[in-house]
């Protein structure tokens, strides 16, 4: 008894040292300025000297603020408009890369070579093809018997570029993870309904899909938090305009931090979008029992 | 019914090949257009194989803006990095997995909701922060705070924990104490996973962009991405120019990308093996 305390003791000392690092660093890194933002979501500070504290005037001025209006209603039009495609998108090209067929580590490989790539660089790129006069776009457009469209320089279409250039960007890594779900759905499965039943269509709704749900719920959760919170590529891509036509709320909390000085404001903008992203991500997850497989229910 | 499957075959690999051109189309354009002349730039119908080949452009771009530092101080910041990642991951890695602690799991779920907080939450509690520890445009400031990955610690201990129980037992009888096991016997067999951090990590501070641009002012210290958005500014419709800096700042992604893919892709694969 004694000697299995005293593992017991050994195994706790060098459990904590081995984590020690790692906590360290979310301690100093992550959850005190998590405490210390919600603080100085109270404040008003300039970036330098002391924050002051003001209450909740902040939280009042947010209410009247018609920018941050804008910027939140371009946001929930990117989110509402990117991850339905990104899903779909997705769960078609990795249901094809599922077939039998040749290169399919090719394929693969072509489809994630976006996603290692830096949004500074793509955008740049994707600037260069949204150009009205001269970009590769607009002549497609022309070949098919087109109206060129002045993607970027248009209020009009301007959130639809950084759009279109998002769901290209964050395809590859949706497929790969689809792809990997579809390949652990058990051959068996549809081997037993393939006695009954020859239609794919039927296999791929009654089966497939709810085989992989769960996978399906798990990039609709991370694409969301991630459209919330784009922000280098509409930097670089639109810079958020013209006007604030592509405005998005996370380049909003920069411009009002890092170019006004409004940093205590800038950090009650950036507490309201947490919770935001916390209350969204909250009603998924309650949501997720109506339509999510669950191996151990 | 053959026939049927044929047609089948060639709508799969119609699909396939239009999705590829899509996703790869805009790297060849930025290609072409950065080894082409002013004159073909605006060339309508567009050229796609430059004639005559510009290779100026690139001496050009780097000369008018110094890539080359930028790119060594990014990968001074991205090695730093990727190996304080490795050694943090794979230590907490190591514990959660296969030591038995007292609030283990409890303290596993803290990690976990820390990979949930979106970073521009703290973005200005920490700009403050690194402002009161006087680390203003100092490397530390893209280091430290990015050395500890929720999501490595997770594939570490994901790797760790489907390695056999007998592991530990072997060690005991040899009379290894925990850090010569976890350095002489499990070190050696997750390279892979290893690899895959390692991957993972190099991918997210090579492309980071949010934090130089707060946290480095300094010119000359400056990482790639802020650099070719300061470029991008300086030279705005010069397109032969920005894309030849676009691909020179893409080129050591895609070479540790072509040499080393199955690691990227098995660590975005694993990802969704948590939900």
């Amino acid at each position: 008894m004694k000697t299995k305390s005293k593992l017991a003791q050994r195994q706790n000392f060098f459990g904590y040292l081995l984590i020690l690092p790692a906590f360290v660093i979310i301690g100093v890194f992550s959850l005190y300025p998590i405490l210390n933002g919600l603080f100085l979501s109270f404040c008003e500070w300039e970036g330098i000297g002391n924050a002051a504290f003001n209450g909740i005037e902040n939280y009042i001025t947010l209410f009247h603020d018609e920018v941050f209006g804008i910027a939140l209603l371009n946001t929930l039009v990117f989110v509402l408009g990117t991850v339905p495609a990104v899903i779909l998108l997705s769960l078609m090209f990795g249901s094809l890369l599922n077939q039998k067929i040749v290169g399919k580590k090719f394929f693969r490989s072509v489809y994630f070579l976006p996603s290692v790539t830096s949004g500074v660089a793509i955008a740049m790129i994707w600037k260069w093809i949204f150009n009205e006069n001269t970009g590769l776009l607009n002549f497609l457009l022309y070949s098919f018997g087109l109206d060129s469209v002045s993607w970027l320089t248009s209020s009009q279409f301007s959130l639809i570029s950084v759009m279109i250039m998002s769901v290209w960007k964050s395809l590859g890594t949706n497929i790969v993870i689809m792809l990997a779900a579809l390949q652990g759905v058990p051959r068996e499965l549809y081997e037993v309904v393939s006695m009954d039943t020859k239609s794919g269509f039927r296999k791929f709704f009654h089966i497939t899909i709810p085989m992989i749900s769960p996978t399906i719920f798990l990039i609709m959760v991370m694409s969301v938090i991630n459209a919330f919170q784009a922000f280098d590529q509409v930097m670089a891509l639109t810079g958020g305009g013209p006007g604030n036509s592509s405005m998005v709320v996370v380049l909003y909390i920069y411009n009002q931090a890092f170019k006004n000085f409004k940093m205590g404001y800038a950090s009650t903008l950036a507490y309201v979008l947490f919770l935001i992203i916390l209350a969204v991500t909250l009603i998924q997850w309650y949501g997720k029992k109506h339509w999510v497989y669950s191996e151990v229910e | 019914m053959e026939k049927k499957n044929i047609f089948k075959k060639i709508a799969v690999y119609f699909f396939l090949t239009l999705g590829g051109i899509t996703m790869v189309l805009p790297f060849i354009w930025m290609i072409s257009t950065s080894l082409k002349t002013k004159k073909q730039l605006v060339a309508y119908p567009p050229v796609w194989i430059p004639n005559p080949v510009r290779w100026e452009n690139y001496s050009e771009a780097v000369g008018s803006f110094p890539f080359l530092q930028y790119t060594l101080n990014t990968l001074f910041v991205t090695v730093s990095v990727l190996v304080g990642t490795v050694i943090i991951s794979l230590c907490a890695g190591y514990a959660f997995a296969r030591i038995n602690f007292k609030f283990r799991d409890q303290l596993f779920l803290v990690i976990l909701a820390t990979m949930m907080i979106p970073g521009q939450v703290t973005m200005i509690p920490i700009f403050k922060l690194v402002k009161d520890l006087g680390w203003m445009n100092s490397y530390l400031a893209l280091i430290i705070p990015s050395l500890c990955s929720g999501f490595s610690i997770f594939l570490m201990r994901q790797f760790f924990l489907s390695l056999p129980k007998e592991l530990e037992s072997a060690a005991m009888v040899d009379g290894c104490g925990p850090f010569r096991t976890l350095w002489s016997i499990f070190v050696p067999l997750s390279k892979p996973a290893i690899a895959t951090v390692s991957v993972l990590s190099f991918m997210g501070t090579w492309n980071s962009f949010l934090w130089p641009l707060l946290l480095i002012s300094d010119k000359n210290k400056q990482m790639i991405t802020v650099g070719l958005l300061q470029f991008q500014g300086a030279f705005s419709t010069s397109y032969e120019l920005l894309m030849a800096a676009a691909f020179l700042s893409l080129l050591p992604v895609f070479l540790i990308y072509f040499f080393a893919q199955e690691y990227f892709i098995e660590g975005i694969a694993t990802s969704g093996m948590k939900g």
